[in-house]
């Protein structure tokens, strides 16, 4: 018979494979639910193993940069705490989880290494491969004057976005704004992997016809994945701009620091508006007063309007000047 | 309906092809009762195919608007055209009506404006009635207007239509009044 304490464990673990994919949690700098509901929906794998009775994860399940398990390893080396693997260990073999299935970045497979994760050659494929070759789990999607925003990404004021995906890693890529206004990219100019981004500062760049823009990064980070699909065929950022659409993955330790410069989702969601808005007047100046009523701005606003000036666009919008 | 004996000049309410002339008749008679003045129902365009776009599967409001204000009659003072067919101009998703700015012809679609078939007759024919009043607010050299009640607010969606009231904001009726003298 499971104790009160393993089944909340499981529960906790069956909510978070209700999604097969990898990264499926809204991460948001702000606490919105209870410590209680967070234990349900993101326990700390100190807390999922048994070794602790309550903790949740505020750390985007990067246990590489978070100071409670550091605290909680220290404790483990002086004798006064039973680390997370050894209660792992105390389990039934097949009951035993690897810790990327714990931590939710995996449907539920069983550790073949006994949680000897160096040495582990699946820990080093997800790390490098897999993480970054899925896509986010779809978000709530809000739209604003014909616009979508997504709830739990954060936005740059130069048109971009960041999420946070299990594991710590940050996503990052251009908005729907910017994919509707400019259209369809004829190339990508991306950097390659181990490049510095830094956020404010021109990141990559979008060629469209005979103009060039340069897209500002909305964080610093080291870039640790390329979505080679999107750089590919710039298409798949207008057709799925937050997600097969993404275009970097970066990593950077200081997350919260990071995404505390962008903007929230009810901040984004009223820049937005006020966007929508610029851009309504820019057309206006150009096309002549709208005397019309009904319908939302077409994608490629760029392409559909010629009088439209590509330099002013993305000096106004992208803020690249 | 012809109420525009002798000289006065009128506004003609211009239904296209089968648009039923019954309803065009009490989108008049509401728009009359709101500008004050004279109107007249009278079918200007028999089809509008010139207007219609195979790629977008719609009808292009800016070129009936064009081929409207050539049509217009003598003493015509503005045109209000209806169709139940889907408009559309080229930066835009549809829309449910379009006007010449301080011109003389506007159009109003209803094609959007009747999509929930549990909608009530009268709920439709209001929607209908404020897009009307909107379109020819245009022909009298109206903007948009940023206070959401007025009916002169530019609208993206039929919930947007329908929270904004049946009148003009104290400033768009002055401007109004001030067109119409």
């Amino acid at each position: 018979m499971r104790t009160q304490r393993e089944e909340t464990t499981a529960q906790a673990v069956e909510n978070r494979y209700n999604s097969t994919t990898l990264g499926n949690q809204v991460w948001k700098l702000k606490q919105e639910k209870s410590d209680k509901e967070d234990q349900q929906v993101k326990p700390c794998i100190w807390m999922a193993s048994g070794a602790v009775a309550k903790k949740s994860c505020n750390n985007f399940f990067d246990c590489t940069s978070c100071k409670y398990d550091a605290a909680m390893e220290q404790k483990v080396a002086d004798g006064k705490q039973i680390s997370w693997q050894d209660s792992m260990r105390r389990r039934e073999s097949m009951e035993r989880l690897c810790r990327h299935s714990m931590t939710m970045r995996m449907v539920p497979r069983v550790c073949a290494y006994n949680y000897n994760c160096s040495s582990c050659d699946f820990d080093q494929y997800l790390e490098d491969v897999l993480s970054h070759r899925t896509k986010h789990a779809a978000f709530a999607i809000d739209n604003v004057k014909g616009f979508n925003v997504p709830q739990g990404y954060y936005f740059h004021s130069g048109h971009t976005w960041a999420v946070i995906e299990n594991g710590g890693h940050i996503k990052v890529g251009l908005d729907d704004f910017a994919l509707k206004l400019l259209g369809k990219a004829d190339a990508l100019d991306m950097p390659m992997i181990g490049v510095e981004l830094n956020r404010n500062m021109p990141g990559w760049g979008l060629k469209r016809r005979d103009n060039l823009a340069d897209v500002l990064s909305p964080v610093d980070g080291v870039i640790v994945q390329v979505n080679e699909k999107a750089r590919r065929n710039p298409g798949v950022a207008n057709s799925d701009p937050y997600g097969d659409g993404w275009l970097f993955s970066v990593h950077n330790s200081d997350i919260k620091g990071t995404l505390k410069a962008l903007m929230d989702h009810d901040e984004s969601m009223a820049w937005t508006g006020e966007e929508v808005n610029r851009l309504e007047e820019m057309i206006e100046s150009v096309a002549g007063p709208m005397a019309t009523d009904g319908g939302i701005l077409l994608p490629d606003i760029y392409g559909n309007l010629p009088g439209l000036d590509w330099k002013q666009l993305t000096r106004l919008f992208l803020k690249n000047s | 309906m012809d109420n525009t004996k002798g000289k006065l000049p009128f506004i003609l309410v211009s239904p296209i092809e089968k648009f039923s002339i019954e309803l065009s008749v009490k989108i008049g008679d509401a728009v009359g009762d709101f500008f004050g003045y004279p109107i007249k129902v009278l079918p200007l365009l028999q089809e509008i195919d010139f207007a219609f776009n195979s790629d977008r599967d719609q009808y292009h409001s800016t070129l009936i608007l064009e081929k409207l204000s050539s049509l217009a009659p003598e003493r015509c003072l503005k045109i209000l055209a209806i169709t139940d067919k889907d408009l559309f101009i080229p930066i835009l998703t549809h829309v449910y009506g379009e006007a010449q700015l301080n011109g003389i012809a506007c159009i109003v679609s209803t094609n959007r404006l009747n999509t929930d078939l549990q909608l009530s007759k009268n709920k439709v024919l209001e929607r209908i009635i404020k897009e009307s009043i909107h379109e020819l607010g245009h022909t009298f050299n109206l903007r948009h207007c940023k206070d959401h009640s007025c009916i002169m607010h530019y609208c993206r969606s039929l919930e947007d239509v329908d929270l904004k009231s049946n009148n003009y904001c104290r400033y768009c009726e002055v401007l109004l009044s001030d067109a119409m003298n």
